[in-house]
């Protein structure tokens, strides 16, 4: 019977765009895979969708509306038009909260992301009592959904498949940093909330103590050209010749940093879940990450938390991690054991649950 | 508070900070962390927000150099899954197509904006290299000033130094001079007092004088000690702030190289003469007075005027001063002294002849008296007609030693618009004449010119 109402449920995503490599776009993935081992017909549907993921989308535009499905609406940034189709759909509607970047931070630097980030907000509040679920991909993501009047939430990490992060890193990247510098790294896209001014100013108090060192910033800097020019301006200015910009990379390109990774620092000032800290768990890199939005809650109880940005003393932690070496096996092993709370099997136990019991209030 | 939190028992947070803190103190001791890396970590980034601003230069030229490249990437994708490949290659050649018109106004532009960036480069460069320029010019400029004020600080002191030195020996010199000064006159006093002293006990032994009966042998020093304490009485002390004969006298004689003073006594003129280098030299009969100026180093000698006078050759005293001395000669003894004065002065210079002021009654009926060597009132008239009698000219008359205040006679002090003021007026008048008559000037000097 179960398994009868299952294959007549369908199940589908929604999300305004699906990218290569973002955290949404893999998180909804991921849920696509899981409802469909589920046993439900489960699709994304998204209006732009990248060439490179596009067999795992269609077209918002083919999406067929019944009131028997389930449509989980993925919300990071205002969707605008599709804000307004998910609404008028009579299908259940579930939405997954990723946060959205306060919009002052891109004040100055993409007035096109100012404004998205600006009406997300507000389109948030709209959705309230039009969705059956609201569920935060963490506890921060969560509250706040609740601070805006959401009945029902929940908490649903991303789900990450790191079987995936299994694959051979990058040859060429790993050759050309092999050697003996300590590598600090940060993984994400370049935009001002992220406060990667920040690492860079830890970074050069850890320069002073050992010039062997490096610091790579991985990720996107597409649409942050005036925030970039900014921290290659403060690089310059503080005379450091060891930091390396990637740019958007590969998947095995991002791989082989973290396989070259000695320190994962992050200084980020909003975060909705902040992927990368499962992956420095996962690739046994410990983490010094300042404590804001969703990231001591991503952490859990795991990795150095930095209650103020003092970046002498961010440098000396730094030397302390690198150096002391059962202090770094312990965060390691802390940080192993916080990673199994994020393994897909018991992500995808929540999302069953949450889905049997809006399945049962449906019914009902 | 502990700047990092780490949620594990295991881990002693509070010691990793102590030791974190330790380290710091540390580092910022041996400079591997300064408060200059804290200035530059602390300011705010360089922001470019299309906006030109002064002194923005840099930062514009950093974003043109990055930004001249016009060549735009597009990435061509899609959503459908079947469709897709097919309409990306479609598009992929329309895109292809099209670029090859395109990439011409680009490669134009791109040509021209590197241009551009090469030219601003190269006035970067230049500008960078005035500025150093002008920051060793200034260095240099500030390290020469800083050179020239340690100099000129140098010089300063040590001309100081030198200035205080010769200051301090000026003073000392000048000090030790004046001392010296004191020492000698102090001495000469000494010594003058010796002899006063001789002479008083042998003027209180009973008289045995061997002197002729006719002349008054007395001793002028001593009278001169004894009387003056009664004169200063009678005619008050000097007053000050007012001509003296002897300042005129100075200035008269001032070119003179061979002045005479008759009656020369202690010396006080003839020491005036030498502190202004005027050669001169004095004569007087009382031998003690000579004795008293060869002590001061003064040329004198003791000598009858008239037989000195005779002895001279004709026309060779650049001037003659004689202060308190005719009133001492007869009348002939006078005209004589006047007559050999005029033969024996130089053409062009002067004689001065100091008297008692004989038109002041006090002096002529009382303090005239108190000098029994006085023989004869001399009125000013009388000495005039007598002088251009011998041939001087351009005579005048002086008076000098004015009797203070205090000794005349009081004026009415009245106010002018009081009814009696004409009586008042009067008799203040009276009083001015009468003052004048009793108690005008002391001394009176002829000056006359050959």
């Amino acid at each position: 019977m179960q398994s009868l109402q299952r294959s007549d449920m369908k199940i589908h995503q929604i999300l305004p765009s699906l990218s290569y490599g973002d955290a949404v776009s893999n998180d909804a993935i991921e849920i696509r895979n899981a409802l469909k081992r589920m046993g439900y017909d489960s699709d994304i549907f998204a209006k732009y969708i990248d060439p490179k993921v596009s067999k795992f989308a269609r077209h918002l535009n083919q999406y067929k509306k019944t009131a028997n499905n389930i449509v989980i609406y993925h919300f990071s940034l205002a969707g605008f038009d599709v804000t307004d189709f998910v609404k008028q759909l009579p299908d259940l509607k579930i939405l997954i909260y990723h946060n959205i970047t306060p919009e002052n931070f891109f004040k100055d630097i993409n007035d096109e992301l100012y404004y998205i980030c600006k009406n997300g907000r507000i389109e948030l509040k709209t959705l309230s009592k039009v969705v059956k679920l609201g569920l935060g991909d963490s506890e921060y993501n969560k509250n706040e959904l609740d601070s805006f009047d959401f009945r029902n939430t929940g908490i649903l990490p991303i789900l990450i498949d790191f079987s995936k992060y299994n694959v051979c890193p990058n040859k060429k990247i790993v050759k050309k940093f092999d050697d003996d510098y300590v590598n600090l790294l940060f993984v994400g896209r370049i935009s001002p909330n992220k406060k990667q001014e920040d690492v860079i100013k830890s970074f050069y108090y850890y320069n002073k103590l050992n010039p062997k060192s490096r610091l790579f910033f991985v990720g996107s800097y597409n649409g942050m050209e005036k925030y970039f020019f900014q921290l290659e301006k403060l690089v310059n200015k503080l005379n450091l010749a060891d930091v390396v910009f990637t740019g958007k990379t590969t998947f095995d390109e991002m791989i082989a940093y973290y396989h070259l990774a000695d320190i994962f620092l992050c200084m980020s000032e909003h975060e909705g879940f902040c992927v990368p800290l499962l992956e420095s768990m996962f690739f046994n890199i410990p983490i010094i990450a300042y404590n804001s939005t969703a990231i001591p809650y991503t952490l859990g109880n795991s990795g150095i938390l930095v209650k103020e940005k003092r970046s002498d003393e961010i440098a000396e932690i730094i030397n302390l991690v690198i150096n002391d070496k059962s202090l770094r096996t312990r965060i390691v092993k802390i940080q192993n054991e916080r990673l199994k709370d994020f393994e897909i099997s018991k992500t995808e136990e929540k999302l069953k649950n949450y889905l049997e019991i809006n399945l049962k209030n449906k019914n009902c | 508070m502990d700047t990092i939190e780490i949620k594990d028992a295991e881990i002693n947070v509070e010691e990793i900070m102590c030791k974190i803190r330790k380290n710091i103190k540390k580092r910022r001791e041996s400079g591997t962390f300064t408060p200059e890396m804290d200035a530059l970590v602390n300011e705010p980034l360089q922001s470019h927000n299309g906006n030109t601003e002064v002194g923005d230069l840099q930062t514009e030229l950093d974003y043109i150099k990055s930004n001249c490249d016009v060549h735009a990437d597009y990435s061509i994708r899609t959503h459908r899954p079947i469709l897709g490949r097919p309409l990306v290659w479609g598009r992929k050649l329309i895109h292809g197509e099209v670029k090859r018109y395109v990439d011409l106004i680009a490669d134009k532009q791109t040509e021209f904006n590197s241009h551009v960036v090469q030219s601003l480069i190269q006035i970067e460069k230049n500008e960078k290299e005035l500025s150093n320029r002008l920051d060793t010019i200034e260095k240099e400029l500030s390290n020469r000033l800083d050179t020239i004020e340690k100099e000129l600080s140098d010089r300063i002191n040590k001309n100081e130094e030198d200035l205080k030195g010769k200051i301090s020996k000026n003073v000392n010199d000048k000090v030790s001079k004046v001392f010296d000064l004191i020492t000698k006159d102090i001495e000469n006093k000494v010594w003058l007092a010796n002899l006063l002293d001789r002479r008083l006990k042998l003027f209180q032994q009973p008289l045995q004088s061997t002197a002729k009966p006719e002349t008054l042998d007395i001793n002028y020093f001593i009278f001169k000690e004894h009387i003056g304490r009664s004169w200063n009485k009678l005619s008050g002390e000097s007053v000050q702030g007012v001509p003296n004969i002897f300042d005129d006298a100075l200035n008269l004689f001032k070119e003179g190289k061979n002045i005479l003073e008759i009656g020369c006594g202690e010396g006080q003129f003839l020491q005036m003469l030498k502190e202004k280098s005027i050669q001169g030299y004095g004569i007087d009969i009382n031998e003690d007075s000579i004795l008293y100026c060869g002590r001061k180093e003064l040329i004198a000698q003791q000598v009858d005027v008239l037989t000195h006078l005779k002895s001279l050759q004709d026309k060779t005293l650049d001037g003659v001063f004689a202060a308190h001395v005719i009133e001492h000669m007869q009348s002939y003894e006078l005209k004589q002294l006047l007559e050999l004065c005029y033969a024996k002065m130089q053409f062009g210079s002067h004689i001065i002849l100091v008297t008692p002021n004989i038109l002041n009654i006090s002096v002529s009926s009382n303090t005239f008296y108190m000098d029994p060597t006085h023989l004869n009132h001399i009125h000013p008239e009388v000495l005039k007609f007598l002088l251009e009698s011998c041939g001087f000219r351009d005579i005048q008359e002086r008076f000098y030693q004015p009797v203070p205040d205090e000794l005349k006679l009081k004026k009415i002090d009245y106010n002018s618009n009081a009814e009696d003021k004409k009586i008042h007026e009067t008799m203040n008048y009276n009083t001015d004449i009468l003052n004048n008559l009793l108690f005008g000037y002391r001394d009176l000097a002829i000056i006359a010119k050959k």
